[in-house]
């Protein structure tokens, strides 16, 4: 154990936050920034598999893999547009594109850690390997995890992966080393439309917005941002998108929730739970023993079961 | 393609998803109705049957520690000495595996220490790992005591005697009832959704792990041979309560969680959840009425001696199928996509971003 364990390391000065706009509009399934991002992180291939689920040949985010294109083949109306009952079930056939005739649009959107603004997997590391580095982005430090897993089951989005290889959790750093030099994250800059934008979160949002307008007024009525605000309990994302279809086309959770939200009630549950037993189990005693031979030396002690 | 070449090629496929065995997958390989080929975005637990064990052996621990510490609380008789006894020292060896266990689990075991690096009550796990280390402590001299009255420390057991039985006791009752509750607030604390759509899970835990200790303590007093009725009636009322209050809280917790939480009374893991609360019931049901301990009869005694063990083992069986159940339903549970989509419907505190207006 290094001699400095228990001593706080000078902190960096906060910058402003940064993120990811993703617009799925833009995207053309290149999957450029799964290789950027393999390339530049050094990550291993998680395999070499064809699956057959379109051109959708990773699956998802894993501990070493950081983008992932996602290929959505899902029913619209003849003019391209989401189908009015866009997440009823297309049949199998046209699901995979084999049937001709069925209208069928073709979605991609390049998948990433949502760096949270208030981050399930933050909240819950027991360790605090996870944090929030300077720009705002979430971040796990290498040297701290233990790899207890407690991350892997908090969020909500299953980003968070522990590597067999080395037993610690990894996930996207947003290219930490590239910001903290001026660069930007390896995918944007290898995104070749622009559907992967980097930058200030603030100005990012701003775009996401006007874009929004844009795709809207030209007749694309389904499209929404995922992220850029909170939703209820829910804290905007650092990595934001803009999508045209229902978030489970994309496997997206339509609404992710805060497990940190719901834990002053389920520690109370719990807490009067555990008195209620301790009661009856104190009844239960002082019944059976019979009160006379109930000692009298501490009669204040009862307060102590209350804590 | 026709469909039955379809699902076999997709089954094929997709169960090789991020390295997952075959088996498991079946459930969610009906890809043809899902919006994204059935692949499942929640990522499975990490945690194995050692989480399940220290589940047990922790609650166990907890539980004891704190029925030794009220029945010391509320009587001086000599039968409620030999409760506490019995309790102090079930305790303690209970607790002895749990550190093993936890460590093991870890993908960095050398680094068990960090747990302790901050102080987040905020993360349940963090504040378990506190709860732990200080409830082994008082755990220690609750045995040491113990152990001191029974005379095994040597020339440590005047020393061990002199220990503050009641003020030990009294401070780590939070702790044991911590001990007992916080692994069901940890689980509840997760994406997963079988585990955490309801408040409940950590009583579930609670009654559980008060279930399991009265039963072991009942088992512990009866191969002593120091069966009384006073202190086995006490603890048959308390199995009973917490019995009720384990069933009741974990139908309420399926209850509340709906679709997301099939995988708690479906396939493996809803028979193995099922069987660990009959055999919990089954032991209630088998051990001797109390008062028939007293029977004179030699034989008779023996007989129901024998019924007490056999419902101790019951019970203790009963707990850990609880347990290894709920643990591994989670994993069941994030594979499950339609558990996933059910646990992430817009609600009024959670809405989603679908909906909201543009700004």
């Amino acid at each position: 154990m290094p001699a400095a364990f228990f001593t706080a390391a000078a902190q960096p000065a906060p910058q402003e936050p940064t993120g990811f706009f993703t617009d799925a509009t833009l995207c053309i399934g290149c999957k450029a920034c799964e290789v950027a991002c393999k390339q530049w992180n050094q990550l291993p291939a998680d395999g070499y598999e064809w699956r057959g689920t379109s051109y959708d040949n990773t699956h998802a985010l894993s501990a070493a893999t950081w983008r992932h294109v996602a290929f959505a083949e899902r029913p619209c109306d003849g003019g391209g547009r989401s189908a009015p009952a866009a997440l009823a079930p297309p049949p199998a056939e046209s699901a995979i594109g084999t049937e001709l005739g069925a209208p069928i649009r073709w979605l991609m959107v390049s998948d990433v850690c949502k760096h949270c603004r208030q981050a399930p997997c933050e909240e819950a590391c027991p360790t605090g390997a996870l944090i929030y580095n300077e720009f705002g982005n979430v971040y796990v430090q290498q040297d701290i995890c233990n790899g207890c897993g407690y991350c892997v089951s908090a969020c909500p989005f299953g980003v968070l992966d522990r590597a067999e290889s080395d037993g610690r959790v990894h996930k996207c750093t947003l290219c930490y080393d590239r910001q903290k030099d001026g660069l930007e994250p390896a995918c944007a800059k290898a995104c070749p439309t622009d559907s992967i934008q980097f930058g200030p979160l603030s100005q990012l949002r701003a775009r996401a917005r006007q874009r929004l307008e844009q795709v809207r007024a030209r007749g694309e009525d389904q499209a929404y941002l995922y992220g850029a605000e909170p939703a209820g309990e829910y804290s905007s994302l650092g990595a934001f998108f803009l999508l045209t279809d229902a978030p489970e086309a994309y496997n997206l959770p339509a609404a992710p929730r805060r497990p940190r939200a719901h834990l002053p009630r389920n520690y109370a549950w719990t807490a009067l739970t555990a008195v209620a037993m301790a009661a009856v189990a104190g009844w239960a005693f002082a019944a059976s023993f019979g009160r006379e031979a109930a000692a009298p030396r501490r009669p204040a002690e009862a307060e102590n079961e209350v804590a | 393609m026709n469909r039955s070449a379809f699902e076999g090629f997709s089954h094929s496929t997709l169960a090789r998803a991020g390295g997952r065995p075959a088996g498991d997958r079946a459930a969610s390989s009906a890809a043809s109705a899902e919006p994204y080929y059935g692949i499942p975005y929640l990522k499975r637990p990490t945690w194995k049957w050692q989480i399940a064990a220290y589940f047990f052996f922790g609650g166990i621990s907890g539980a004891s520690f704190a029925l030794a510490s009220l029945a010391d609380h509320f009587s001086a008789s000599p039968d409620a000495a030999a409760l506490r006894r019995a309790g102090f020292e079930t305790s303690l060896a209970a607790l002895l595996p749990c550190p093993g266990l936890l460590i093991w689990d870890l993908g960095r075991p050398a680094r068990f220490p960090y747990m302790l690096r901050v102080w987040k009550p905020g993360s349940p796990m963090n504040l378990g790992s506190w709860i732990l280390t200080g409830f082994g402590a008082v755990s220690a001299l609750g045995a040491a005591h113990a152990a001191g009255q029974a005379g095994v420390l040597g020339p440590l057991a005047p020393l061990a005697r002199r220990l503050p039985m009641h003020a030990i006791g009294a401070a780590g009752l939070p702790l044991a009832l911590g001990m007992t509750g916080y692994t069901g607030v940890l689980l509840a604390g997760t994406s997963v959704p079988a585990w955490s759509q309801s408040p409940w899970m950590g009583g579930v835990f609670v009654a559980s792990s008060f279930a399991a200790a009265s039963d072991v303590l009942r088992l512990h007093l009866t191969v002593r041979d120091q069966a009384a009725p006073p202190g086995m009636r006490a603890l048959d009322r308390i199995s009973h309560a917490a019995k009720a209050a384990e069933t009741g809280l974990l139908v309420a917790h399926c209850a509340r969680s709906g679709r997301a939480g099939r995988a708690l009374w479906t396939g493996r893991r809803g028979w193995q959840l099922a069987a660990g609360l009959g055999l919990s019931w089954a032991a209630a049901a088998l051990a001797p009425a109390p008062k028939s301990l007293a029977a004179r009869d030699a034989g008779v005694r023996s007989r129901l001696k024998r019924r007490t063990l056999q419902a101790g083992l019951l019970g203790l069986a009963g707990a850990f199928l609880t347990r290894w159940a709920i643990v591994h339903a989670g994993q069941q549970a994030a594979d499950d996509t339609a558990a996933a989509r059910a646990a992430a419907q817009p609600s009024k505190s959670a809405p989603g971003w679908r909906q909201q207006p543009p700004r």
